[in-house]
């Protein structure tokens, strides 16, 4: 659990950060969104102490993050950024073992966690020996992903990670991303100034605009809960849409049916939005199969799905 | 250059051999001798005429090879026929020599610009050199000035290359580690920067000559004042004035490569190093200090190869050195010192200047600093 209380930080006269509060709970994944300028990559940094805070506090699991040596505050916490900053002079497999090399690790240890890591990237093993000029920026990225969890830190700080890369490489590492964090409880601090990555990867949003926290509210309830004009702005009238890339048709629980012919092909992974792109070109129903089972889907089921997680999660 | 151009140069340099002088014989080393041309040495002329045709473009791949056979061995053939020069006067033969004239020179160069059309160009004009001072240092030319000059003095001009060396390296690895620290701070400290850099550069716009004068009025005080300064060899003149003056012209390539090398390292990686929770002695040691390493050996070339060229001035001051025969040279209006002197720092710089690029080459790509950023 990270505790941030009355954060401020002033660059000269400038107030990047101004009262800013925030608890971040273990296992979820908190985005910090906001335009060019905000605070959130000064937010965000002051976490690890990459950036000093001028007043307030911060607790890292009940610790004040000043009262501990701050290489060891460090290692709790796994850092990944736009530019990845792979170490060039060294091979795929040295610059994910680099901590545990100091930290002495078996070699023996250290070779089974980076095939771990490599596995659960979905990278192949082979890449233990190339350099990072040999790689693509999806698959830097993945490597980056991999030495941040090295030493198995509770909590990863993501500052717009996948910026750099072309919007079909970001999908999927996105997807990947969020069931890695998943299936490891990870605590994420996430910055992005893309609203549907927000809306993909984040339990709960954090609006900030000029050095504030403007509205902190979980996806959904964003789509009625608006509190600054600023907010209804930066989401923009489509939100509610996006909020649909959110889920799957499995998250909808359709019953099979039986004695219905298949009219498309899309499967329980798809996601809602394309769903309901595909319910506006035909005429309903869309009738699909996965697995052994036929399933029919409306245009209501996608409704009806999306009023109940915003009654739910209404913050 | 292209290709044509430099076959059509080196077709003009070769043609020199008929009528520019090919050689000199003189009396001795200080009167100028007689003359004589292409024409006195045989049939030396044939050899001319195939350097002629050489110049031209030529399909057969075996020929080809015979030609680049022929380039490389070219110089030293041309040197050898001059020696071939009968001698109708009466002469001393310790004293005696046949120079070289303008014709084999520009000879030379138009067989070496010819190989460079060829591929891998650089490693056989090497090679030619290499043949040449083989075939000096065997004596294949006993009669060359040069070569008189060097047998004359073999012991000294050892002596004298020994001292060379160990001066330029020497007063290079004297100002490695203080170079390298400052280059280091000036990246941490802005200010200090300024400070550094108009010191280290103040140095190099200060004529050396006028340093080791001004050098010698202190070091020799102190010398005279403090008996055992005097006996650990503090004077006015001598191996240590160099030696000063050397180290702090060494400092100004060392120091600004140094702060280069530190200042264009890659942020990303040096913030996800500290992220990562390595101390700054780790950072240090396995990040930064790595990625800087072959643009400080940059540095390091570029002051050890001025070193080489500094030291000459060594001589002026008794230190030792090529620059001592260089200088005698001059005293003695004898020309063929003065090469004996400065062929070896030229060949000297432009070996170093191969080999540490070499290396350069190495760590950089060792250090994957070679590539562009994915």
């Amino acid at each position: 659990m990270i505790k941030l209380s009355q954060i401020r930080k002033l660059y000269d006269t400038q107030e990047a950060l101004c009262n800013v509060d925030l608890q971040i709970e273990d296992g979820e994944c908190v985005v910090l969104i906001g335009p060019s300028g905000c605070g959130k990559s000064s937010l965000l940094k002051s976490i690890n102490r990459m950036i000093d805070i001028d007043e307030g506090t911060i607790t890292f699991f009940n610790e004040d993050i000043q009262s501990m040596p701050v290489e060891q505050l460090r290692r709790k916490i796994g850092y990944c950024i736009q530019g990845v900053g792979l170490f060039p002079h060294m091979n795929v497999k040295e610059n994910i073992a680099i901590l545990l090399r100091i930290l002495k690790w078996k070699e023996a240890d250290i070779e089974r966690r980076v095939d771990e890591l490599l596995i659960m990237s979905e990278l192949p093993l082979s890449y233990k020996t190339k350099r990072p000029h040999e790689l693509s920026g999806g698959e830097a990225q993945r490597v980056g992903v991999c030495r941040a969890l090295a030493t198995d830190p509770p909590v990863l700080l993501m500052d717009e990670p996948f910026g750099a890369l072309d919007p079909m490489t970001r999908e999927k590492i996105q997807i990947a991303f969020r069931d890695i964090a998943q299936k490891l409880h990870k605590t994420v601090v996430f910055v992005t100034h893309d609203i549907e990555e927000a809306i993909l990867l984040g339990d709960r949003i954090a609006l900030m605009n000029e050095g504030q926290i403007v509205q902190l509210s979980t996806p959904e309830a964003l789509i009625q809960d608006q509190k600054e004009n600023f907010t209804k702005n930066f989401i923009g009238q489509d939100y509610p849409l996006m909020v649909l890339k959110r889920y799957r048709v499995r998250d909808l629980k359709l019953e099979p049916v039986s004695n219905l012919a298949v009219t498309h092909g899309i499967d329980l992974d798809t996601n809602l939005k394309e769903a309901l792109a595909l319910c506006i070109k035909q005429t309903e129903p869309v009738i699909f199969k996965d697995g052994p089972n036929t399933y029919a889907l409306l245009y209501s089921d996608i409704f009806s799905f999306i009023r109940g997680m915003q009654n739910e999660t209404a913050y | 250059m292209k290709d044509g151009i430099r076959r059509g140069l080196s077709l003009i340099l070769f043609a020199t051999l008929f009528f520019l002088p090919i050689g000199f014989f003189k009396v001795n080393r200080v009167l100028n001798g007689s003359v004589f041309s292409l024409w006195e040495l045989g049939y030396a002329w044939m050899l001319v005429l195939f350097a002629l045709f050489s110049t031209f473009k030529i399909e057969f791949k075996w020929l080809r090879y015979l030609r680049t056979g022929f380039l490389i061995v070219l110089p030293s053939v041309l040197i050898y026929i001059s020696q071939r020069y009968v001698i109708t006067e009466i002469y001393d033969p310790n004293v005696a020599r046949i120079s070289l004239g303008p014709s084999i020179y520009l000879a030379i160069i138009g067989a070496w610009v010819l190989l460079s059309t060829e591929t891998k160009g650089t490693l056989k004009i090497t090679l030619s050199l290499l043949a040449l001072l083989v075939l000096f240092g065997l004596g294949m030319f006993p009669m060359l000035g040069l070569y008189k000059e060097y047998i004359n003095r073999q012991a000294s001009f050892f002596l004298e290359l020994q001292r060379h060396l160990s001066l330029a390296v020497s007063s290079l690895l004297f100002a490695l580690i203080p170079g390298i620290y400052l280059g280091y701070q000036s990246t941490r400290h802005p200010r200090l920067r300024e400070w550094i850099m108009g010191f280290v550069n103040g140095f190099q716009v200060a004529p050396t000559l006028s340093m080791l004068a001004l050098l010698m009025i202190p070091l020799a005080s102190l010398g005279q004042s403090f008996p055992f300064l005097r006996a650990w060899g503090v004077k006015g003149v001598g191996f240590l004035p160099a030696f000063i003056v050397l180290s702090l012209y060494a400092l100004l390539p060392i120091t600004s490569n140094t702060y280069t090398a530190f200042k264009q390292l890659d942020p990303s990686v040096m913030d996800s190093a500290k992220a990562l929770g390595m101390s700054s002695k780790q950072v240090f040691s396995k990040v930064s200090f790595p990625l800087a390493l072959p643009f400080i050996i940059t540095g390091v070339r570029i002051a050890f190869i001025q070193n080489i060229g500094n030291t000459i001035l060594a001589g002026l001051v008794g230190g030792g050195g090529m620059g001592s025969l260089i200088f005698l040279g001059l005293a003695q209006s004898a020309t063929d010192l003065i090469l004996l002197g400065s062929l070896p720092v030229v060949l000297m710089a432009m070996g170093f200047e191969v080999i540490l690029e070499f290396t350069e080459l190495r760590l950089k790509k060792k250090m994957g600093v070679l590539y562009d950023q994915a």
